[in-house]
């Protein structure tokens, strides 16, 4: 089928459809790979235009394709961005919807051409029912980390992947990472038993960005170290955080602060609504700061941030490594902080313990399980009751209800009981939650060790995922001499704020007394 | 200074009698017959469903606050009994003029309050994005019923949106007028236009220097003087009177649709409600379009999801009218007359 796509042609398309006039790095070959029908495993950088490997595709070929991607944000996120460019025969489908949307759409499943799910989603016997009888051409799994026990992203049911594959009568597979250390590569296509998989591995290293770790000795250092560098850089900047009080909280400081600084947070536990508010206020440059947790960036598309500091230490160097390539995506010079003091490891170790279950709790979920069982009911299908039940939050019931279906106690709603077999399913998931501590511990001391590298930070970082990196033409970390103080960069230009009458802000908003408004 | 207010005026209404949860579960509008009977026994119904996103968290730490502040105390600890304090009392007198609540009247726009503001939000970042020919924005609310009305609202009033543009400024700035300075400007920093987004709870609350509690409150009560002012007035109000459309049917609901209206509401399909009331199927679809027209909050999406309510929107507009046979003829054939005439009764009136 590949040659109706001849190179001229592909750009025409990428045009029509997306607007841009070339490809970017990878981009091209991905895509002619999976057009082709290879089966293509593609690691390409955050911010590179990982998903038009997959859009463009879609677009182009006669059937259906199938994007598994493990968060519903940011599956919502892609959708909504396509839509904005009038390609619209799209779907998310996701736990958020009622059963009753869900099973509408899934009577109408062929009119979409894209369609994302979720890795749990394939699980159930209804959805996969309609899924068979569609004509898939292309099968893509985003962030394929998620498949390796060793990625710093376990999800169980993307090892569930292969068999579905067949399920499907194996379209073609494409599999994209931006975090994959040649370990993880490995698993991925051993997982999905594709040896013969097409490798596109793009480097992850990006020489304009500075890295800079900060030990200070005390978290008010922090304050005030933002604080300085805000006052000093006026650019667009990210302040990640890893809790949702701090990143409120150093917003309230910096407003109190430094009131000409337009600054906001984001985080998870607002609503949609005041969310889409901040990160389009960032992307329009009416904000220049925004303190936030790991929620805020998937799908955003800036490319002018200058400057990201993590007040708290990554859990990990991939997250660390994605969160820091958010700076410079147009290619200028920008800066990565992380600002580090003696006991900010003790608030990584106590998040990664809050992402499993502890042994009491899976005590205490068999024993409610076991209660629900002889009461002849079914679990609650909506997440939020569900943690509501066990008093567990999502990530912890997510991977323990892997746990529980892997070992046959619950399959969708229903709860199966069998004494002996509970009894060593009790024995086993102990063991597993033993085992991700284990694997979380050490992704944990790895940033911990970069965080004291006494060599180039640089060649620390990139060593685990790539042989080499390109050398910065300029500055390169504070390991080998850079100081903020010495920053050189462009200050950003801002409309000032005057203070405005609402009748005033109204008028203009509606472009009153606008004189090339007169159509 | 508005949420404290109105939660120690409710504090007083109901006093000892309930546990503080009474008045949370009061202010987020729970659908629980205690709920409901609760705000007509202590006449709070005025209250009820005005800050459906109120956390309990928000709502404990406001607790706290108002204790530490000894304007309320707890009267037996363990079972989160509280009333208010003489200082507490001396609070609510200082406040009773506060505008709030002469505005908020939560019962009767239960539900009918978010769908106005939300549409009416989304059409504005709509109209003046495609007066200025923008079709690539992010907009601001995505729940797919209010998406799915601004979109046929908008190609509807496609052909003269320079007059509409016109007299929606004109009916906000007639309606804003009345509100004190503050309120109005709430209310016009949180519209979001073209290349200009809006602010946030927080950043409303920070600008103006009030509880993040209170914006919401704010907000609401604008809205409810909206929809009171509108009503009382709609000639007055052409544009604004649309977004609250469906809420004016004045078709009173026969006896037989609600019952079917009740077994709905207890989760019985429509084939279910067939088989108990010993009726067609066609006769409680007929039930379902007219619930539709007299209720604005039915669920409609039940039947039809917003690719179908797509798919006759383009039929209608290929055959330029609301035959449903020339309809029905362009579409799938899975797509029934019911649900057609559903799309018609909550669209086109």
């Amino acid at each position: 089928m590949g040659e109706r796509y001849v190179k001229k042609n592909l750009i025409k398309h990428l045009n029509d459809y997306f607007g841009y006039d070339s490809f970017r790095m990878g981009q091209r070959e991905i895509i002619e790979d999976v057009l082709r029908g290879e089966d293509v495993l593609g690691i390409l950088p955050t911010g590179s235009g990982k998903s038009i490997c997959y859009q463009l595709p879609a677009l182009l070929l006669e059937g259906t394709t199938i994007v598994v991607s493990p968060l519903i944000a940011l599956m919502i996120d892609q959708v909504k961005q396509l839509k904005a460019k009038q390609i619209k025969r799209v779907v998310a489908i996701n736990s958020f919807m009622t059963p009753q949307e869900r099973s509408k759409i899934y009577r109408q499943l062929n009119h979409y051409q894209l369609i994302y799910v979720s890795p749990e989603l394939l699980q159930q016997e209804d959805f996969m029912f309609y899924l068979k009888k569609l004509s898939v051409q292309l099968f893509v799994i985003d962030e394929a980390h998620c498949i390796s026990q060793w990625g710093h992203e376990f999800r169980p049911d993307y090892m569930k992947l292969q068999h579905i594959i067949q399920l499907l009568k194996k379209p073609t597979v494409l599999a994209l990472s931006a975090t994959a250390t040649p370990h993880v590569q490995k698993d991925i296509i051993t997982s999905l038993g594709l040896t013969t998989m097409v490798k596109h591995i793009y480097p992850m290293d990006r020489e304009n960005i500075v890295f800079l770790v900060e030990k200070l000795h005390h978290r008010d250092e922090k304050t005030t170290y933002i604080l300085d560098v805000l006052k000093r850089f006026e650019v667009p900047t990210l302040i990640y955080f890893s809790s949702r009080y701090d990143a409120e909280q150093m917003t309230h400081t910096i407003m109190h602060e430094l009131p000409d600084v337009p600054v906001a947070f984001y985080h998870g536990g607002m609503e949609q609504i005041d969310r889409i508010t901040v990160q389009q206020q960032f992307m329009n440059d009416q904000l220049r700061v925004i303190c936030c947790t790991s929620a805020f960036g998937m799908g955003i598309d800036k490319s002018n941030i200058r400057l990201i500091v993590h007040y708290h230490l990554p859990n990990q160097l991939e997250s660390y490594v994605q969160e820091a390539g958010r700076a410079g995506r147009d290619g200028k010079q920008s800066i990565s902080v992380v600002l580090y003091t003696a006991e900010d490891e003790f608030l990584p170790k106590q998040l990664i313990k809050n992402e499993l279950p502890t042994e009491e709790e899976i005590r205490y979920i068999f024993y409610l399980l076991y209660k629900l069982y002889e009461q002849k009911q079914a679990l609650p299908t909506q997440s939020d009751q569900l943690a509501l039940l066990f008093q567990l939050n999502e990530v912890q019931w997510r991977f323990l209800y892997a746990q529980l279906e892997k070992h046959g106690m619950i399959k969708e709603n229903t709860i199966i009981y069998e004494k002996e077999r509970w009894k060593r399913a009790y024995t086993k998931i102990k063991q597993s939650t033993t085992q991700r501590l284990r694997v979380k511990t050490a992704k944990l001391q790895q940033m911990v060790t970069w965080i004291h590298e006494k060599q180039c930070l640089r060649h620390a970082l990139y060593k685990p995922f790539q042989s080499n990196y390109t050398e910065p033409e300029q500055d390169c970390c504070s390991q080998c001499g850079f100081s903020i103080v010495d920053w050189k960069v462009n200050h950003f230009e801002r409309e000032k704020m005057s203070a405005k009458t609402w009748q005033q802000a109204l008028k203009e908003m509606f472009f009153i007394g606008d004189e090339d408004e007169t159509k | 200074m508005y949420f404290d207010s109105l939660f120690l005026y409710c504090q007083k209404q109901i006093n000892t009698n309930r546990t503080s949860s009474a008045i949370f579960r009061l202010l987020k509008g729970f659908k629980a017959i205690q709920t409901l009977q609760d705000a007509k026994l202590f006449q709070v119904q005025r209250f009820y469903g005005v800050y459906p996103n109120l956390t309990e968290k928000q709502y404990e730490n406001k607790i706290e606050q108002l204790m530490k502040k000894k304007l309320i105390v707890n009267v037996k600890s363990t079972k989160h009994i509280i009333k208010l304090t003489d200082t507490g009392a001396a609070k609510l007198h200082e406040n009773r003029h506060l505008l709030h609540f002469k505005m908020l009247n939560g019962m009767t726009y239960h539900k009918i309050d978010v769908i106005f503001k939300q549409r009416l939000l989304l059409y504005i970042q709509t109209l003046l994005n495609a007066q200025k020919n923008n079709f690539n924005f992010i907009p601001i609310i995505d729940s797919s019923p209010i998406t799915e009305w601004v979109r046929t609202y908008y190609y509807q009033t496609k052909q003269n949106l320079d007059q509409i543009h016109l007299k929606l400024y004109g009916e906000l700035m007639h309606l804003l007028q009345s509100l004190p300075d503050q309120w109005a400007a709430i209310f016009v920093d949180r519209l979001t236009g073209f290349q200009a987004y809006g602010l946030n709870t927080f950043q409303l609350a920070n600008k103006y220097q009030l509880a993040t509690e209170d914006i919401p409150i704010i907000e609401k009560s604008i809205t409810h003087y909206m929809l009171a002012t509108i009503n009382h007035d709609n000639r007055s109000f052409p544009i604004l009177s649309a977004f609250m459309k469906r809420h004016h049917a004045n078709i009173a609901m026969t006896m037989s649709a609600k019952k079917t209206y009740g077994l709905l509401k207890q989760g019985y399909s429509l084939e279910q409600i067939a088989q108990i009331r010993l009726l067609k199927k066609s006769t409680i679809e007929d039930h379902i379009i007219e619930i539709a027209l007299n209720d604005v909050t039915f669920p409609y999406e039940t039947y039809l999801s917003a690719t179908v309510m797509n798919e006759i929107r383009q039929a209608i507009h290929e055959t330029k009218g609301y035959k449903l046979k020339d309809i029905k003829d362009k579409l799938h054939e899975d797509i029934s007359y019911f649900q057609i005439r559903l799309y018609l009764a909550i669209v086109n009136e």
